[in-house]
């Protein structure tokens, strides 16, 4: 079955942004980046709430054509055109650049297209991810944790009612301090 | 010469050292295997200091004195309150002094051997002040959802840090930092 996989750059205190909304601490350098846009073959479907779409779409659409872009960003921008993209949303009238917009009970969905075959999906922002957590529809967390407390800001998890264990599957240090940590949901025999 | 401060501390991946009811019961659970992190730190440390909330579930459930590190360390204790308390044992000290007499007082105490903050109180304040010199967290394998965070809300500006190492032992990743002053 294909995994739902909920990436997030975060900052060693949990925030996904600092208090101003500003994630200049967390811009990827060289390295980080091309293990991003490797990321991106074992995937092919992004599942977005509303902000993270539009955040996205604001910005690589056109990445690609400044001249001073280096290359591994014209390579994303490439990469984040052509990978299929699902946007839930009860606001936004349409949405483009290879997206398909659902307005519908997201559990059913989600469900339907993780019984479909095909490689693993990835999903964000936190308020869509959130949603995903409290309906148990994802299979491991991706945190790539940055050398850095912000004391606030949005938080990458949302508050639970109940704990949730999950099993470590890798720990991996990038050159500029930042770890990436792998999880699985503790509860399932993958 | 001095030694250096060090706060010593267990977060689940949200952030949080501690659930709710200031229970801990979610880090025993997952420790399985030893972490030479931890030991290294435990080895060098001369003295200890703490804030009352931090205190105040040490000795309601965690046995106080003789149950820091397992009762595997011996040295003296320091505890940064407001409120008047008496201390029964020579090893434990009540002080209400500004942060930066007491990380003076336990760095006094620890005879050039290094000083661990425990709880988050007492390192967010050091923090602050510029006196925090490493980080050596153990990340659970684990969402709280709520508890006590690690930094609460505007304690502390935005501080930048340098990983200088990442160890895995068993479910635990040990990630050691340090401060950028």
């Amino acid at each position: 079955m294909r995994k739902v996989i909920y990436g997030m750059s975060v900052s060693l205190d949990g925030f996904i942004e600092d208090r101003d909304g500003d994630l200049s601490w967390s811009f990827p350098d060289e390295e980080l980046h091309k293990h991003f846009n490797e990321r991106e073959a074992t995937i092919d479907l992004h599942l977005y709430g509303r902000g993270l779409y539009e955040n996205m779409a604001a910005y690589w659409p056109t990445a690609d054509e400044n001249p001073a872009a280096p290359q591994h960003e014209i390579e994303y921008a490439r990469i984040w055109k052509s990978m299929p993209k699902v946007v839930f949303s009860r606001t936004l009238d349409q949405v483009g650049w290879n997206s398909r917009l659902v307005r519908g009970d997201v559990a059913e969905e989600v469900n339907k297209l993780k019984a479909l075959p095909g490689k693993d999906m990835s999903v964000g922002g936190a308020g869509l991810a959130a949603t995903f957590m409290q309906l148990g529809l994802i299979d491991e967390y991706w945190l790539y944790i940055n050398p850095v407390v912000l004391g606030g800001g949005k938080p990458m998890f949302p508050q639970l009612h109940d704990k949730v264990n999950l099993q470590l599957i890798e720990t991996h240090r990038f050159g500029a301090g930042v770890v990436l940590l792998r999880y699985r949901r503790a509860d399932e025999g993958h | 010469m001095a030694g250096k401060v060090i706060w010593h501390i267990s977060m689940s991946l949200d952030g949080f050292i501690a659930g709710p009811n200031d229970s801990m019961d979610w880090v025993f659970e997952r420790e399985s295997e030893p972490s030479p992190e931890a030991d290294e730190v435990i080895a060098a440390t001369g003295a200890i200091l703490g804030g009352r909330r931090w205190w105040d579930a040490a000795e309601a459930k965690y046995n106080g004195l003789d149950g820091i590190y397992g009762g595997g360390w011996v040295g003296p204790v320091f505890v940064l309150t407001h409120r008047k308390a008496e201390s029964q044992n020579p090893r434990l000290v009540f002080t209400s002094k500004p942060v930066t007499e007491a990380v003076a007082l336990a760095l006094e105490a620890a005879k050039g051997k290094d000083v661990v903050i425990l709880g988050a109180n007492v390192a967010q304040q050091a923090i602050s002040a510029g006196l925090l010199d490493e980080i050596l967290v153990h990340i659970v394998p684990v969402l709280l959802g709520d508890g006590v965070r690690l930094i609460e809300k505007r304690s502390v500006e935005k501080t930048n840090l340098e990983t200088m190492s990442v160890t895995r032992s068993g479910q635990m990743t040990d990630i050691r930092l340090r401060v950028l002053k």
